[in-house]
Formats: C-alpha cells, structure tokens, sequence
C-alpha cells in the first residue's frame, strides 16, 4: 500500500483535538414556566478549550446543539412567552450549560439530559 | 532499522483535522445609532481560506443592567459564547440596556464578526463604548 506522509496523523508540527476526560451527561429537571436549571462542568483547563453541547429541550426524544425556530404570541405587555430553550457558555475553568423553561402555554416538565464534551488542545 | 510505514499505528487515508491557528482580538461597540437596524463590523483574515472555523465572543453581559432591569442574560462577563450578545448602555435621553447580538460570516479567507442592534422607540441613542473580544480557532482537514 502506498502510503501518503501528508495523512500521517501525529505530525510534531501541527497540533491537534483529543478529546479530554470531561465528556458526560446530566438529567435535569425542569422547573417552573420560564425558570432555569444549571449543569456546570468544572474541567480547570487554564484555557478555553474547544467543547461541543447537547440537549433535549422539547422532548426527549431530539437532542438540539443550536437553535431552532418558534413563533410565540405577546400575550401581555411584559413580552412574548418564549419557547424553551438553552444558553451555555466557558470560561477556562468552567462550562455551563442553562436549559430556561418556555413561558405560559410553552412550558414543559420532566427531566431533559444535558450531553458535552471537551476537547484538549494537544500541541504534538 | 528500516521503518515499514505500512505499520504506522496512527495512520489513515482518510482526512482529519488539525488546529491550524489561534486568532485573538477585540472590536469596540461604540457611537450614535440612527433607528432601525445598526451593525458593526470587524474583519479578521485568516493566513488561508478554512475548512471549519470555530468562533467564540467575550464581552459584558447584562450584570450591569440587572439592578434596575430583570436578569435576561445568564451568562457572567467572563463567559465565552458561540451565539448570544454582548450587552451596551445606550443612552437616549436616559439610560438603557442594549443587546447586541453576535454573528459571523466567512469571506474567502476573512472571517466579518458582525455585531447587531435592532433600535426602535428612539430615533438617536448614544452607546457607551463596550468591547468584544474574539477567539477564531481554524481547523483544517488533511
């Protein structure tokens, strides 16, 4: 078999992803309408890493790592009930990943599981 | 001895990826904004035109509004986001909290960071000068 060296995968001068130890899953449960559950993920990296997130929002049954797209109503003058949805965000210590309950009529109950994964910046 | 690279444990025919480069830097929001839809660009080229780019801001959340306003952000000053904005005081007359979302778009081998403020109820505001930072991570598959 011929072999191309540029395929080579551990080239010393090129760095790399590989994936960390700080790769899970956790059930939440939901609040109230239009309340929030946390999952912080303490990883002390000293760096942002590159990660990748996943949760069940409207069911459990879809795993969602962006947005999707919903129509609500103003139902009062506070504003228009949102669907649920989810926030995360890192620091070189930390990721936290806040699913918010919808509002109103949007609002969903039980238990939704929050999926990450972080990887290592690995300078070969 | 004679290396049989056939033996390679980590070799592969098929592409990967590799962290090319890291790019770092800021842009500031600042200044008068007529109504309607205000945007604020920063380019950002890149050595060479990416396979994937993975971008993440930084800038203030609504910490500062959240005495006089509801919590609408959760995440702290210091948290890096993929999608989200980062938060402004305008002022029209009176103070008020501004979110400005973030986006990118890749243009060849420039990355456009745009920042974007719908303005309504008020024709002129004025924004306290906030900085957003960004980290643009391109990976490249070989």
């Amino acid at each position: 078999m011929a072999i191309d060296l540029t395929k080579i995968a551990f080239d010393s001068r090129e760095n790399y992803l590989k994936r960390s130890e700080f790769v899970g899953s956790e059930d939440v449960t939901l609040g109230a309408a239009g309340a929030s559950s946390t999952v912080t993920v303490t990883h002390g990296l000293g760096y942002i890493p590159f990660f990748s997130v996943g949760v069940e929002l409207k069911d459990t049954s879809t795993i969602w790592s962006n947005d999707y797209v919903w129509s609500g109503t103003q139902t009062s003058s506070s504003g228009i009930d949102r669907e649920i949805g989810y926030k995360y965000w890192i620091t070189s210590t930390t990721l936290t990943v806040q699913i918010r309950n919808g509002d109103g009529s949007f609002a969903q109950s039980g238990d939704r599981t929050v999926y990450w994964a972080i990887y290592l910046d690995y300078e070969a | 001895m004679a290396v049989d690279l056939t033996k390679l444990a980590f070799h592969s025919s098929y592409p990967a990826f590799k962290n090319n480069t890291v790019y770092t830097g800021s842009f500031t929001i600042s200044g008068t904004l007529g109504s309607g839809v205000n945007t604020i660009t920063t380019t950002v080229a890149l050595s060479s035109t990416p396979d994937i780019v993975d971008i993440l801001y930084q800038g203030d959340s609504d910490t500062a509004f959240e005495d006089d306003f509801s919590d609408v952000d959760p995440r702290p000053d210091d948290g890096w986001f993929r999608k989200g904005a980062v938060w402004a005081n305008g002022n029209a007359g009176f103070d008020f909290p501004m979110p400005w979302t973030i986006t990118y778009e890749i243009q060849g081998s420039n990355v456009v960071i745009k920042a974007t403020y719908v303005q309504t109820f008020s024709a002129t505001t004025t924004v306290t000068s906030e900085t957003v930072y960004y980290r643009i991570v391109d990976y490249s598959i070989f």
